[in-house]
């Protein structure tokens, strides 16, 4: 039957011929074409925009913005993840639900729901603003709504590596005469170190791209609160399409590294290497 | 079964041009005007234009920031009338050859609407802010928008200048009055959204003393029931929409519908809805109307006050604010 599988190649051909040019069409070509625009006029302009000021400011600040909610996410959606796939209790079914919502509610409601409890009329806010503490149109503001953002990625790139974990090793360390902690700082970690970098790499360059809940809570300030991504909505307003596409080349080629780096690492190349 | 949901998806195409001879425009109007637009003066043109003319017109709005509808336009949005916050974007529109004709030439010098830069505060003016200058004592929070992105916080800006400067003598320069009033009040600005309407989301969570605003704003934010305080101060800037056509979008068949759009949003019909939504008029007599709607003005200025749109905005907002950022 040569001819049948003659077809089959040629199915295959063109489905996989279709599936990259639809990836070319839908998903590369406009990131081509914001490159284009990018240098459009010179990359000594390009390099200008770059080093404007105000864009490094945005750019220094989205950078530790995410670094900062990787790290507070690595600890709680680690523990977190740990919890949902290792015990059973009652709600477990629904909290496991609520971890995904982040990703399902406008980021803009995020950032709503923010400026209400930490605001002067939320019980937290109100709390904090008789000490004096202004969490909101700050740096701390700005790490709630990336965190909150972020957190599903962490909870489940932890989880599904735990799901595949077998328990035999936390019960054999246990059997030895381990606490629980130890179970979990020297068992269960080291197992799902994978995972917590999968994690970490997802968050930081949803991160660094976070727009809506940014744009709520940070204050939008120039210089001071402003990250990459509310300066290129700025600039773009401002009819600077060339600052705007410069930034947004760099915060995007930034993403794609961040990306292919993982790719690497979780290669079973890359695994053996590390 | 099968059939007929063939049947629906068949009639789902059938009715949509049953009226062909229906006349389209589409139009960008500054995103303040959109209550006032889509629920009176887009259907009341309608019917004038059927009554009139005896012909269907049918005109699609869309309503952002002057900014943002700016770059749609310059994007290729198929617009054919724009109604704007600044008339710098207007600028920009004839340079790139989408306007040919002067807007300048229509009434009032291509102004539709006014208003006037106000501030709002909490119920009662607790602060017992009054000028501009109350904003800049220590310890009041003020907002408002961004002008990277909100027309309406360019004049916020211009307003706060122009209260403490000299227009006999503009330097902009530190020793400028405008500038020193500026730079104080900016102190206390604690976030600039995206828009007016973010701006007031931020306030209604509870956030700052005072909103700089256009008075329209304020009024129709007062008209759905908040309690704010509206302070008119006794020195600010009159604001203005100018509208334009976008001649290199107007085809043949659209030229006389466009044309009657813009005589239209200047007849009293028109005016009187802007009014009634917290405008202020441009048509005298109408403005005669609603005259006890709008609080007296002591000292108005306008943006020729400050050196016109283009001094205006490389003075006030490229240099001298831009200085009060970043701290």
């Amino acid at each position: 039957m040569s001819r049948s599988r003659n077809m089959d190649s040629l199915v295959r051909g063109a489905t996989f011929a279709a599936a990259l040019g639809l990836f070319f069409l839908l998903i590369l070509l406009p990131l081509v074409s914001l490159n284009q625009y990018a240098v459009r006029e010179g990359i000594g302009v390009f390099w200008d925009r770059l080093k404007n000021p105000d864009a490094v400011a945005a750019l220094r600040l989205t950078a530790l913005v995410a670094l900062a909610a990787t790290a507070v996410n690595a600890v709680i959606g680690t523990t977190m993840a740990f919890l949902l796939t290792r015990y059973r209790f009652p709600g477990r079914k629904v909290i496991n639900a609520l971890v995904d919502i982040p990703l399902a509610i406008p980021t803009v409601v995020t950032g709503f729901a923010l400026l209400l409890m930490y605001g002067p009329l939320g019980p937290v806010g109100r709390f904090l603003g008789e000490r004096n503490i202004q969490v909101m149109f700050s740096f701390p503001g700005l790490l709630l709504g990336h965190v909150f953002v972020t957190f599903p990625f962490m909870v489940r790139a932890v989880g599904a590596v735990l799901e595949s974990v077998p328990r035999s090793g936390e019960d054999a360390a246990r059997t030895l005469g381990a606490k629980e902690w130890q179970v979990f700082a020297f068992v269960t970690i080291p197992a799902v170190k994978e995972g917590i970098v999968a994690g970490a790499f997802l968050a930081f360059s949803r991160s660094l791209g976070e727009f809506g809940a940014s744009i709520m809570v940070s204050g939008n300030l120039v210089g001071r609160t402003q990250t990459g991504p509310l300066y290129i909505f700025s600039r773009f307003n401002t009819g600077d399409v060339e600052g705007a596409a410069a930034i947004a080349i760099l915060l995007a080629l930034a993403s794609f590294l961040i990306l292919l780096l993982l790719q690497i690492v979780q290669s079973p190349t890359g695994r053996r290497a590390a | 079964m099968k059939r007929l949901l063939v049947l629906l998806v068949v009639a789902l195409f059938a009715v949509q041009p049953a009226y062909a001879e229906t006349i389209k425009i589409n139009l960008h109007s500054c995103c303040v005007t959109e209550d006032v637009t889509t629920k009176e003066i887009l259907p009341a043109f309608k019917k004038y234009y059927k009554e009139k003319f005896g012909k269907d017109v049918d005109v699609s709005a869309s309503f952002a920031g002057s900014g943002t509808l700016k770059n749609q336009i310059l994007g290729g949005a198929p617009v054919q009338v724009a109604i704007l916050s600044s008339e710098l974007y207007l600028d920009q529109l004839k340079e790139k050859g989408l306007i040919t004709s002067d807007w300048r030439k229509n009434p009032d010098k291509g102004v539709v609407i006014k208003s006037v830069i106000v501030f709002i505060t909490r119920k009662g003016n607790p602060k017992g802010l009054a000028t501009f200058q109350d904003l800049a004592r220590p310890g009041t929070k003020v907002l408002h928008s961004s002008p990277d992105t909100s027309g309406g916080a360019q004049w916020a800006i211009f307003a706060m200048y122009g209260a403490g400067a000299n227009f006999k003598h503009l330097t902009f320069g530190p020793e400028d009055g405008g500038v020193k009033l500026l730079s104080a009040v900016e102190k206390n600005v604690i976030a600039q959204p995206e828009s007016a309407r973010q701006t007031f989301v931020q306030f209604d969570a509870g956030f700052g003393d005072a909103i700089v605003t256009y008075e329209n704003e304020a009024l129709l934010e007062k008209a759905r029931g908040r309690d704010y305080a509206i302070l008119v101060p006794r020195k600010t800037i009159e604001t203005e929409w100018k509208v334009s056509r976008i001649d290199r979008n107007i085809r043949p068949e659209q030229e006389h519908a466009v044309n009657e759009l813009i005589r239209f949003l200047y007849a009293a019909e028109a005016q009187r809805a802007y009014a009634k939504y917290g405008f202020r008029p441009v048509d005298r007599k109408v403005g005669k109307e609603f005259g006890t709607k709008y609080a007296k003005v002591a000292e108005p200025f306008t943006v020729d006050d400050l050196g016109g749109w283009k001094s205006a905005r490389k003075n006030v907002i490229d240099t001298a604010w831009k200085k009060t950022q970043g701290r």
